[in-house]
């Protein structure tokens, strides 16, 4: 599927998966039980776009290039990364996103979305998505009850690094552009001032 | 001053300015109180906001130093931290107030901070060690700019409280601007945290990254002291939130901002003084502990943390989120350092 760097995601939180909608690239759909792969095929219009479902802690997708990143040294933590178009994208678990050295494994192997779940709590910036997505300058998430899109504080209008999502048919929308966080990255280069040598050095990791 | 600054320009400028920073006692002299016992558990911090406006005389500089240190020594602080670049404030002495950074080279800006920084540092640390010895205070001097190495570097310094030096720390991670400017990143390793209270210092762009905070905790740090100064037009709670209140929830310590705000030489400066701390040990869940109101101007704020209520915060912390193996760890650090300045 050609996938142009301006991408149209829809999320919803229904028991149903709604009626197919135009023009959408990528939707998400937090179901709250398991849903068979007939279901989401049945609706002819949601197979031209990737759809990535959930239930509880545990996601499934119906597209088959979903994989779960066990298998490899940087498999950390629960959660799933598939491509999308020329990028990865990620959905991972709250636990998880609490430990920062995961959100960096994943934007430094090319995830420019990270997508999660809970409650935002008293504000977005103790919320540890928010956090990832400052810290990478990559693009998250929030798939909540009532979610919330995080972006690079460089690349808002508002430089808060939180917007809010246009409700439509039963959930949200946002528009993203991939190539923003290029823009993001220049005006405030995070990954270019990693020191490895020096955290080699000092390892916290113990060998033992 | 937008052509470049030949060798005897550098020396005249080095000298003079070492004629206007030379010795000049403060103008009163602190209480002579018996100094209390160092706490272990409960701390009081204060962390300073500066004005960074160039001084025309080096008194004032040094009268608004020592009227910080009369507010803390006031509201029983045992640990006081100023901000990143503090004593840039005294290049006023010699250069104009309104000599803007944006009409200078980056190779004239080179030159002046490479000239110059070595006789504020000096400056800087005398005095900052005198004040934490006269008010027996715990001091985090803030930051300046001194050659180590023939490599320019942004350090901070910790006095105890009988003045004496107890850490040392370069700047690891330079922001792009200042790396333009010919600020190296410090090559040394971490330096041991100050006891009993596991005290660290780093500085500012250190901060954003939660490596310099795993580092120094893996080194029983327990308290991050981050002397500030944002190169920002206009203060916006997100971007402030992504330095050392963001890296205190994602590696459970205590952190101390300390801000230097407002214009010097046409940059603009702003943030605020704040005490941070895991969002669950705050009582609105908020994180915050204390935070100047403003995002410019000068003052002092204060808070009380508990190093034993961490202490099971942590513990806590660290059962529910393990840390990656080392296979993990190694495999992410496993791509070369850019060389490029």
């Amino acid at each position: 599927m050609e996938v142009t760097t301006l991408t149209k995601l829809y999320l919803t939180t229904q028991h149903e998966l709604p009626p197919p909608m135009r023009d959408i690239d990528l939707a998400i759909w937090v179901a709250d039980a398991a849903a068979p792969e007939a279901h989401v095929r049945s609706w002819a219009g949601w197979s031209e776009c990737h759809v990535l479902a959930g239930f509880h802690e545990s996601w499934c997708g119906y597209r088959p290039n979903l994989d779960p990143w066990n298998g490899t040294a940087l498999a950390f933590g629960n959660g799933y990364i598939w491509r999308f178009g020329r990028h990865y994208l990620a959905w991972v678990d709250h636990a998880t996103l609490m430990v920062p050295e995961v959100p960096r494994a994943l934007a430094l192997a090319g995830v420019v979305l990270i997508i999660s779940h809970g409650e935002e709590g008293p504000s977005p910036y103790v919320h540890p998505l928010w956090r990832a997505v400052q810290a990478n300058q990559i693009f998250g998430l929030r798939a909540g009850p009532v979610p919330s899109w995080y972006l690079p504080c460089d690349i808002d209008p508002g430089e808060e690094g939180v917007s809010g999502m246009e409700a439509q048919a039963g959930g949200w929308t946002i528009e993203f552009d991939v190539e923003q966080l290029m823009e993001a990255r220049r005006r405030f280069p995070i990954h270019q001032g990693l020191r490895p040598t020096l955290y080699k050095a000092e390892a916290w990791w113990s060998h033992e | 001053m937008s052509e470049g600054i030949n060798g005897v320009t550098q020396l005249m400028l080095r000298a003079w300015l070492a004629w206007r920073l030379r010795e000049e006692p403060p103008n009163s002299s602190p209480g002579s109180d018996p100094r209390a016992p160092m706490p272990v558990d409960r701390v009081k911090i204060g962390a300073v906001q500066w004005n960074a406006t160039p001084v025309k005389r080096a008194q004032d500089w040094l009268d608004r130093v020592e009227h910080l240190f009369r507010e803390a020594q006031r509201a029983h602080c045992h640990l006081l931290v100023f901000p990143e670049y503090i004593a840039l404030s005294l290049l006023g002495v010699i250069m104009p107030e309104d000599q803007s950074a944006q009409v200078l080279t980056d190779e004239t800006i080179r030159t002046l901070l490479r000239t110059l920084g070595p006789v504020t540092y000096r400056y800087w640390y005398r005095w900052m060690q005198w004040m934490s010895r006269q008010y027996r205070m715990v001091t985090v001097a803030g930051s300046a700019l001194t050659v180590v190495r023939h490599q320019l570097v942004n350090a901070t310094v910790i006095f105890n409280a009988e003045g004496e030096e107890c850490l040392w720390q370069p700047k690891f991670h330079p922001m792009a601007a200042e790396r333009r400017w010919g600020v190296s990143p410090g090559a040394e390793r971490m330096a041991r945290p100050y006891r009993p209270w596991g005290l660290t210092a780093v500085v500012c762009h250190d901060a954003t990254y939660f490596e310099t905070f795993r580092m120094a905790e893996a080194l029983g740090a327990r308290i991050v002291a981050v002397p500030i100064a944002d190169p920002e037009v206009r203060y916006t709670e997100g971007k402030a939130r992504r330095g050392c209140f963001s890296r205190v929830q994602d590696v459970p310590v205590i952190g101390v901002v300390a801000a230097n705000t407002g214009q010097l030489f046409g940059v603009r400066l702003t943030g605020k003084a704040g005490i941070y701390v895991p969002a669950p040990l705050s009582f609105d869940g908020s994180g915050v502990l204390a935070e100047s109101p403003h995002p410019h101007g000068e003052g002092l704020i204060t808070a009380v943390i508990s190093l034993s209520q961490l202490e099971a915060y942590r513990r806590q912390h660290k059962a529910q989120f393990p840390m990656p193996p080392a296979s993990f760890l190694d495999a992410l650090y496993q791509f070369e350092e850019p060389t490029s300045g």
